[in-house]
């Protein structure tokens, strides 16, 4: 692989800097978001990203730093550990930056050990409204690294699958989409449901309250599952009390590893092993 | 990697002097605020280029006529100044800094003028007298009058710098200003005044603690703002240090008293946390002992931070009560306190109880305190559970831990297994001092299937601690024991199904590896590591690889096992180097390469 | 240049509808008998107008909706007692003024409420029939609950009284409390009369329990704020739990509907469309 103009050195010191929870400069993010090839590590990933077992499968950050780092403590090191991030890296929580810029820099340094996919908050418009937009501003007087990031966000996979069983996604499914196939043909950009659903007591489709993507029933993860021969959808994007939360007959896990979201939420955190 | 690149670059201002302001001036007025503030990192290259008579005459004024609206910006300027007496001639012109500092000094934003006095006082420091008075007082003096707020707060912090540099009939000025600050109409002006009487006191001569500092004090520690009178608190340790035991009694136990039973609880909370220091500086035995009295009220005080706050001081206490009937008095409160229902208070009265074994002795410690420390021990909040372990050791060095393990042991073998992971990992931490002195005997019955669990628990940082652990162990009990206890039973897990237990095994063998002899390396640890080479998971293949180098380490400490870091070792690598998966093939590759520049 | 602007450019009539001992003032646009009602309720202070460029900008678009918005009790051009403006007396009101309007009504329903007015929404919702859905201008229980004592130090610092309506005008705009110049001209008049610092006591109880009435709205929600997201721990949970629908309005003042009417139009409109039916969107094949 060609690193270009940056070398696993000077990786390896980033990672090491964002680890104090000390931001990279402005110019250190643009080389790690434009020269130190992620569009070209990402762009290789597919839409449906495989990826291999043992690995730890984790929901929502939002920007919470430090339980990002506790995440770790408690999963273990990067790249000792193999991760897979489901989305939602920035919003919210006080370091938005700092938390994208680590995971993307393990991301390089390590692509074999970590995936990470896209989650409805990895976009223009979302971080505007929800706080990393004026994180960035507030950390480096100008727009330009929310821009490096958002432009990156547009190269994330958008869902995994690992070892041709557990299917890994932000959100949830589509009424658009019924086969894996589908979407590994799909354009890499805003694919809005994969990104918004969530699982829903109701059969069938149903609108989601949210003003995005919709709600799907037991029946249809079930035929999702049964279609592509997987045994269950890993997702994340609902904050669940517990952390984790199996529904729809284990045909769909929720993960959230965000731990009092917002400082304030009192919920717990989880990750999932896989083994 | 070459870090940010500022837009303009001084180190251009030293080839000429021509356009150097202007490039300031440039990059001073830029929209970027990282543009301004990295001009101002690099004024001393541009002060350096100019010269000491153009920066006195040109540059220093500059900066006073172009003060920016950006508080970050004035903090840096504020900060630059006080450093910059180099470059404008030394010492004897430093007073031309003090100009643009006085400005800075009334600025709105607080973190700015505090800078800016403490860039002020590092000038008052190099001054000599007749500058200081020439100079600053007359800045003290604008400043202390100012019509603004903000000028006469900063003005507070100044006179103490000055006092010592002026002749006697100044110090009487001095004292008058400061006066009028303490009797300022704005409650935060004698906030400033409260908070920097303590380097007055400490400077003024004896007579005048008496005639200006104690009266001061007074007037503040009576102030109808809480905000004022809690400040008075720090004044009042100094002063009384100043005094002797009968000039405390005299002019002090009246304000300690009132200051001691505030209504307010902000006031209480800065005596409770300040107790022992004022204790001490009133000397009188008599008033000491009162002042016990007045410790345990505030145990019982409404507010949980006052009570959290007098919890902080009990090593202290201890030591001023009488030690004779120091339970009596202590306990009933301390007992309330460990049921106390904030759980803040206990978490706090949890770190510091501990100090109390030493004067309650052996055995009002295993009588009084253990009851109090097991209940401590089964507190719902972890954070309580967790002081108490972090400091057993103090309770052992008393006690002895023999009658610490038996009382407390089963507690401890309960919190091993705690849900909280942190409340494990602090016993796991505990673990080597309790081995040490129970001895091999009573670990390998009691503690050593918990030390082996916690190499499979879930959580990475206690799989973490628990190989540290066993390394220390190894140093406790000697090698031959870890060789017969300990090591079958880790390379047991190296077949172990998941593969973070497979990797637990690297990190525990090389973590003990330097404690023992390069032979059990070569023999038990070394075909472990082996095995691993063809592990299904790449993870545990280039943790093998990183192993290498501290194991190749130690066997090059013996003549008879050196050769084998050339031979099996390279082997093993040579093989990784060759691995499909790209990082092994880097770790491995890494080690290769260190090995190779050793041999 | 400020001078006052008649409703009748905004709304189709202005009727009078007695229930009990009081005449309450309705602003209403009843263009067919079909399409979704959509029934405003503005907040404390302000009056039915409040809502007439939203009015304008819904009926250009969605020509087959109707249009409720009525001054409520001690507000605008409604006569009659108003001591009681409690929670369930708003409520009541609401919703007798809309049976006295809709008889039987069977058509769908989208209730929307600014500030005081998204409580009274809120709490309607359970009680009539074919709500589809439940809308909150810039309310937020938890915020609304931390700035109630600051409440009478803003009012004090009002002026008490304006030489004419045309000051009163110009004092909102340069005060920043309503955006736009037309609707000012439109809204504040009807406001001048009343500064009632009678209603304090009210105050708590418009807001308390109001995220957890929204959250457990039988229909579909939505939360339009202004300037930044302020969600408070229960509507946190609940928008992270994809309970509701929350749009930002960065450029917006309190007073949205003012301010934004077109925005706020599209948003209204797309919520409704949106949630009438499932779409479900062709398969690819």
């Amino acid at each position: 692989m060609d690193m270009l103009e940056v070398d696993i050195g000077t990786l390896d010191s980033w990672i090491e800097q964002l680890f104090e929870c000390k931001q990279l400069s402005e110019l250190s993010v643009k080389n790690l978001c434009d020269k130190a090839s992620a569009k070209e590590v990402l762009m290789q990933e597919s839409n449906v990203q495989p990826v291999r077992c043992p690995v730890t499968v984790c929901g929502d950050i939002h920007g919470q730093f430090h339980d990002l780092v506790e995440l770790f403590k408690i999963g273990g090191n990067s790249p000792d550990t193999n991760y897979l991030f489901m989305g939602d890296y920035v919003d919210r929580g006080y370091y938005s930056v700092e938390t994208v810029t680590l995971l993307v820099a393990m991301k390089i340094r390590f692509p074999e050990r970590i995936t990470i996919l896209r989650g409805n908050h990895e976009s223009r418009q979302i971080t505007q409204v929800y706080g990393f937009y004026d994180e960035c501003l507030r950390k480096y007087g100008n727009a330009e690294v929310w821009k490096h990031f958002t432009d990156l966000f547009d190269y994330l996979p958008l869902t995994a699958l690992i070892e041709e069983q557990i299917f890994c996604l932000h959100g949830g499914l589509s009424p658009s989409i019924d086969t894996l196939d589908h979407i590994r043909s799909l354009d890499r950009g805003p694919m809005c449901d994969l990104l918004w659903s969530d699982p829903d007591d109701r059969c069938g489709w149903g609108i989601s309250p949210r003003g995005a993507g919709y709600t799907f029933g037991q029946d249809i993860s079930e035929a999702f599952n049964h279609n592509n021969g997987l045994t269950l959808i890993a997702r994340a994007h609902q904050l669940v009390m517990e952390g984790y939360n199996w529904s729809q007959e284990k045909n769909v896990v929720t993960i959230f590893s965000a731990p009092n979201y917002c400082y304030r939420c009192g919920n717990q955190a989880a990750i999932m092993e896989i083994d | 990697m070459a870090s940010g690149q500022p837009a303009y670059d001084f180190q251009d201002a030293q080839s000429g002097d021509l356009g150097a302001l202007a490039a300031i001036a440039d990059a001073m007025k830029s929209d970027s605020l990282t543009d301004r503030l990295e001009s101002l990192k690099r004024l001393n290259v541009l002060a350096l280029a100019m010269g000491e008579e153009r920066t006195r005459e040109e540059l220093v004024p500059f900066l006073d006529e172009s003060i920016d609206d950006e508080d970050e910006l004035l903090l840096s300027l504020a900060e630059v100044l006080g450093n910059f007496v180099q470059y404008v001639g030394g010492p004897k012109y430093a007073y031309v800094l003090l100009r643009p500092l006085e400005n800075l000094a009334a600025a709105e934003e607080t973190v700015v003028r505090e800078k800016a006095v403490e860039s002020i006082n590092k000038l008052i420091e190099a001054m000599d007298q007749p500058q200081v008075e020439e100079y600053v007082i007359p800045c003290i003096a604008r400043l202390s009058t100012g019509e603004w707020f903000t000028s006469r707060s900063s003005a507070a912090g100044l006179y103490a710098a000055a006092y010592g540099k002026v002749t006697d009939a100044i110090q009487a000025q001095l004292r008058g200003g400061y006066e009028a600050l303490c009797k300022d109409e704005t409650p935060m002006i004698r906030r400033a005044a409260a908070s920097n009487l303590v380097g007055l006191v400490t400077r003024v001569e004896k007579s005048h603690v008496v005639s200006f500092a104690i009266p001061n004090f007074r007037r503040l520690a009576e102030d109808d703002q809480d905000s004022v009178r809690l400040l008075a608190v720090e004044p009042l340790v100094a002063i009384g240090e100043r005094l002797t035991t009968e000039e405390c009694r005299q002019s002090l136990t009246d304000s300690v008293q009132k200051l001691c039973s505030d209504k307010s609880w902000r006031v209480r909370y800065m005596v409770a946390d300040h107790f022992v220091a004022i204790a001490k500086s009133i000397k009188d035995k008599e008033i000491q002992e009162e002042l016990v009295n007045v410790a345990v009220s505030l145990m019982h005080d409404n507010e949980a931070e006052v009570r959290s706050a007098i919890c902080t001081q009990l090593d202290g206490l201890a030591d001023l009560a009488n030690s004779e009937n120091v339970a009596a008095r202590f306990l009933p409160p301390l007992q309330e306190l460990v049921e106390d229902q904030s759980q803040h208070v206990r978490a706090t009265l949890a770190k510091h109880i501990g100090t109390l074994c030493r004067v309650f002795g052996k055995q009002g410690t295993i009588e009084h305190l253990l009851p109090l420390f097991l209940r401590l021990l089964k507190d719902s909040f972890p954070d309580v559970r967790l002081n108490v372990i972090s400091k057993l050791d103090v309770v052992d060095s008393v006690v002895g831990i023999d009658s610490l393990s038996q009382s407390l042991l089963p507690a401890i073998v309960e919190l091993a297994e705690d849900k909280q992971w942190r409340v494990r990992l602090a016993i796991i931490e505990y673990v080597p001092l309790i081995s040490s002195q129970l001895g091999v005997q009573f670990f390998d019955e009691q503690l050593s299937n918990l030390c082996m669990s916690w190499l499979g628990d879930p959580v990475y940082s206690i799989r973490e601690a628990a190989t540290v652990n066993l390394k220390k162990l190894t140093e406790v009990f000697g090698v031959a024991w870890a060789r017969t206890t300990i090591i079958p039973k880790i390379l047991a897990m190296a077949s172990h199904p998941n593969y973070l237990y497979r990797m637990t095994t690297i990190f525990a063998i090389t973590a003990i590896a330097p404690s023992v002899t390069p032979e059990i390396v070569r023999d038990l640890i070394l075909p472990a590591l082996e095995s691993l080479v063809t592990d299904p998971i790449p993870n545990i293949r280039f943790n093998v690889a990183k192993s290498m180098e501290p194991l190749a380490s130690v066997l090059r400490s013996s003549p008879e096992t050196a050769p084998l870091e050339q031979t099996t070792i390279r082997t093993v690598l040579a093989k990784l180097e060759e691995d499909p998966d790209p990082d092994v093939r880097f770790y491995a590759h890494k080690a290769l390469e260190s090995i190779s520049n050793s041999a | 240049m400020l001078h006052p602007l008649d409703w009748s450019s905004y709304f189709d009539s202005k009727q009078s509808i007695e229930v009990g001992n009081t005449a309450f003032n309705v602003y209403s646009c009843k263009h067919t008998n079909t399409g979704p009602i959509f029934i405003l309720h503005h907040g404390a202070g302000h009056s039915g107008l409040t809502f007439g460029l939203l009015a304008k900008h819904l009926s250009a678009n969605l020509p087959a909706c109707s249009i409720v918005a009525m001054d409520c009790r001690g507000h605008g051009d409604t006569t009659g007692p108003h001591d009681d403006l409690s929670l369930a007396q708003l409520v009541n009101d609401q919703i007798a003024v809309f049976e006295e309007m809709f008889p039987g009504n069977a058509r769908d329903v989208v209730l929307m409420g600014h500030s005081m007015g998204g409580a009274v929404a809120a709490h309607s919702a359970k009680r009539l029939q074919h709500v589809l859905g439940v809308a909150l201008v810039d309310i937020v229980e938890g915020s609304a609950m931390d700035s109630l004592h600051a409440i009478p130090v803003f009012i004090s610092m009002r002026p008490q009284s304006f030489a004419s309506v045309e000051q009163a005008i110009a004092w909102h705009i340069d005060s920043g409390a309503i955006h736009s110049v037309e609707s000012a001209r439109l809204s504040v008049p009807s406001l001048v009369r009343e500064i009632e610092p009678k209603k304090y006591p009210f105050w708590r109880g418009w807001y308390q329990g109001l995220s957890k009435a929204f959250v457990t709205a039988p229909a579909a929600r939505l939360l339009v704020l202004a300037g930044t997201d302020r969600l408070d721990k229960e509507l946190l949970i609940a928008q992270m739990q994809g309970k509701f629908q929350l749009e930002v309005l960065p450029s917006a003042g309190h007073t949205i509907q003012e301010d934004l009417p077109q925005q706020l139009a599209e948003i209204l409109m797309a919520f409704w469309q949106r949630n009438q039916r499932l779409n479900i969107p062709v398969r690819r094949l």
